[in-house]
């Protein structure tokens, strides 16, 4: 048996809180770094030691509030398998780019994980700054885009209200980029992008 | 010049160079080798750090080591590193690898990737994991890249559909929130996202940074012989961007463009030109001369259109105004108007000054012609009085002590009507600014110094003076609340007197003449374009520009 130490274990439903925290923020840097919204429309936030970026349209929050409730309930039951954020342009539904964040199981229950809070947040902290970083790299987004959220999950998930069955919106020929891996001991996150290649 | 030659080893030729690398032996590695060599580097006369290794293949380059002195023969080649101690043959890095390392890199090269430990490549800050989870992730990952990655067999068996539509592939499903209903931002709204940086807080925008003025010179231009003369007017720049300065008795040309110079004409020595002055669109100069005659060339083709002699004494000043007529002063007080399209081109006279004729300008639009004399007046004309029996000023200004060389209208946009300065010379030191509709005086200022040119700057509402004593360009703010000039600058490097000041036609650079045979263009009246977008998207609304832009 491992130490007893309180506040550095972190539950199953701490985790899950947390990788919901980090895909609200991510989310939101991403539709602020890719100019779905107005950047205006952005209200700066202190977290994780870093200054985030949240939307504060009451509409968009509206909508991703459930969503978000949602993906944590599919995390604390280890459901969860991916998250997708999709950039597609508004009038012809191509899909531009495609924010893969894969979700692995660390710890099976009985185990004691050892993670330390501070260092999970360190972690979210380093890939929301990466997220940001990309803004290099990625293709500029020459239309408007919208977003949507795919999530994938096992098969015998029961399907909530609002969500419907997709397809999975990939792109042909994708340039990928993988971001760092976070860890929270009990899930594990891999965030990459996928844009589309320059010809 | 004899320019050094600063070679770097490419340029040498081959052969050579590498006798002399043959020659060249790896003698004493220790440390206090390293520091002889240190020493031999102070040894050198010049201080060029020259990439050479030695000097004898300096001297291959046939030349270049005249004067240099003698260059100790070095075994090695010069490291930045004093501390060199020579573990390598010569600068090249090699790098160090342990053979544990190697072992380990071609290992994970040849496994195949799909059973690629997850632990071994993880470059991230997260946990390590135990054994088990390790194997339990990877087979999950396994199984997730595999359906995700097009090309790749399933682990499980059975081929992957990879169409995009295709819904519940294997053991997933796929799932999307509210699917295509997500708010949308309000209409019109185009990302900017070209623009690298925005900044989110605009009232620091507004705030206009000083501008920084460079203190010295763009360039300078040589200009020998260049007359020391306060009652001459002999730099112009046209609009065509090409300037005119008057050495002696030549005429020289100055292309701002492309920086050349072109000897327009020279004369006789017992001629000397007092006078230039381009026309409005810098197609036609008017060179004045030392015994009164003024000679008209077309620029391009480089010929002396025609000559009118009206007057018998020097010609100082001249105007054009832009339908082909030129007025010009001469030394008795004397101003001529002259329609250099017709024959008989002599169209009036005006006789009010009774010394030299320094200063004249026909205002932009032309409603105006203003003189100043070594007699102390500012004359101000109408263009009816040029052809008019008795001609009479239409006002005349005593307010200066000196004679009034530096004439200039001033476009500031906070004056609604023509309004002129006038630069008094040695005794008086004023700027004077008139309003022409009143002739009211406006404002004047102390400028410590004769007067010799007058330059504006529309956007910034600045001054520049030329000044005789103290030797340099003052530049001045003008203030429309206080009405007043306020000072901004002094720009000095001429070394005498300075004789006359010009304008570039965008209006950015002043262009002075020193009695010290130099020609300085000053950078001083730069506007910033992006700062002028700024303003203009502005005033429009922003985003209904960005709609029109995009």
């Amino acid at each position: 048996m491992t130490e007893t130490a309180v506040r550095s274990n972190i539950t199953l439903k701490g985790s899950a809180q947390m990788i919901r925290e980090f895909f609200f923020y991510g989310i939101n840097s991403i539709l602020y770094q890719r100019g779905i919204y107005p950047s205006d429309n952005f209200d700066r936030v202190k977290q994780y030691g870093i200054t985030l970026l949240v939307n504060r349209d009451h509409k968009l929050q509206q909508f991703l509030k459930p969503l978000l409730e949602q993906v944590e309930h599919w995390l604390s039951k280890r459901l969860l398998k991916k998250l997708i954020l999709v950039l597609s342009d508004v009038s012809t539904k191509e899909v531009l780019e495609r924010w893969q964040f894969d979700i692995e199981n660390e710890a099976i229950d009985g185990e004691e994980t050892k993670q330390d809070e501070k260092k999970v947040k360190q972690g979210i902290a380093d890939v929301i700054k990466q997220i940001v970083a990309s803004v290099a790299f990625l293709p500029l987004l020459e239309t408007q885009c919208a977003f949507d959220v795919l999530i994938y999950t096992g098969k015998e998930v029961e399907m909530p209200e609002d969500w419907a069955d997709s397809s999975a919106c990939l792109l042909e020929n994708p340039e990928e980029v993988q971001l760092r891996c976070l860890s929270t001991g009990i899930h594990k996150v891999h965030t990459k992008v996928q844009y589309k290649a320059d010809l | 010049m004899h320019q050094m030659i600063r070679e770097s080893t490419s340029r040498t030729p081959v052969n050579n160079l590498s006798n002399q690398l043959g020659n060249l032996s790896l003698k004493g590695r220790t440390p206090l080798s390293g520091r002889r060599r240190s020493k031999s580097f102070s040894d050198l006369p010049e201080k060029s750090f020259c990439k050479t290794p030695t000097g004898k293949a300096r001297n291959a380059f046939g030349g270049a080591s005249k004067g240099i002195g003698l260059l100790k023969r070095r075994e090695l080649t010069p490291s930045r590193n004093a501390d060199f101690s020579g573990i390598t043959d010569g600068d090249r890095y090699i790098s160090m690898r342990s053979d544990e390392q190697l072992e380990m890199a071609s290992h994970l090269l040849s496994q195949d990737s799909i059973i690629l430990q997850d632990n071994q490549l993880n470059t991230s800050t997260s946990a390590p994991q135990s054994p088990t989870a390790a194997e339990r992730g990877k087979r999950m990952k396994a199984m997730m890249r595999s359906k995700s990655a097009p090309g790749e067999m399933n682990l499980l068996g059975g081929p992957v559909d990879l169409q995009a539509n295709a819904l519940n592939v294997g053991e997933e499903r796929i799932l999307a929130y509210r699917k295509g209903l997500a708010p949308r931002p309000q209409a019109g709204y185009r990302s900017n996202a070209n623009v690298l940086y925005t900044c989110l807080n605009p009232s620091s925008s507004v705030k206009r940074a000083k501008r920084h003025i460079p203190r010295t010179p763009d360039r300078i231009l040589d200009a020998p012989g260049i007359a020391d003369d306060f009652y001459l007017n002999i730099i112009d720049w046209s609009k065509a961007n090409v300037m005119v300065v008057a050495l002696g008795s030549m005429v020289w040309l100055w292309k701002a463009d492309s920086g050349e110079t072109q000897l327009l004409t020279e004369y006789e020595d017992n001629l000397s030109v007092s006078t230039v002055n381009w026309s409005n669109e810098g197609k036609y100069l008017a060179v004045g001369l030392s015994d009164g005659s003024l000679k008209l060339y077309d620029v391009m083709r480089q010929v002396c259109l025609r000559t009118i002699r009206s007057s018998m004494t020097r010609i100082g000043c001249a105007s054009w105004r832009s339908i082909g007529h030129i007025s010009y002063g001469t030394r008795t007080g004397t101003i001529y108007h002259h329609d250099v399209r017709i024959p008989n081109s002599l169209i009036g006279t005006f006789e009010s000054h009774t010394r030299e004729v320094c200063g004249l300008k026909w205002s932009e639009d032309e409603r105006y012609l203003t003189s100043g004399g070594g007699d102390h007046l500012v004359n101000v004309w109408t263009p009816d009085q040029v052809g008019a029996e008795e001609p009479s000023t239409l006002y005349t200004f005593e307010e200066h002590l000196a004679g009034v060389k530096a004439i200039e209208y001033v476009p500031f946009q906070c004056f609604p009507t023509t309004h002129v300065a006038t630069g008094g010379g040695r005794n008086d030191h004023r700027v004077c600014i008139w309003d022409l509709a009143t002739g009211n005086l406006v404002t004047t200022l102390d400028t410590g110094g004769q007067i010799t040119g007058i330059a504006f700057s529309r956007e910034h509402r600045e001054m520049a003076t030329a000044l005789g004593v103290p030797h340099m360009l003052k530049l001045w703010k003008y203030s429309s609340k206080l009405e007043r000039f306020d000072p901004c600058i002094d720009l000095e490097g001429h070394t005498d007197r300075l004789v006359g000041l010009t304008q570039s036609p965008c209006g950015q650079f002043v262009m002075s003449a020193g009695a010290d045979e130099t020609l300085r263009l000053w950078n001083c009246f730069k506007v910033d374009e992006s700062m002028k977008d700024k303003n203009n998207s502005r005033k429009f609304g922003s985003q209904l520009h960005n709609l029109v832009v995009r």
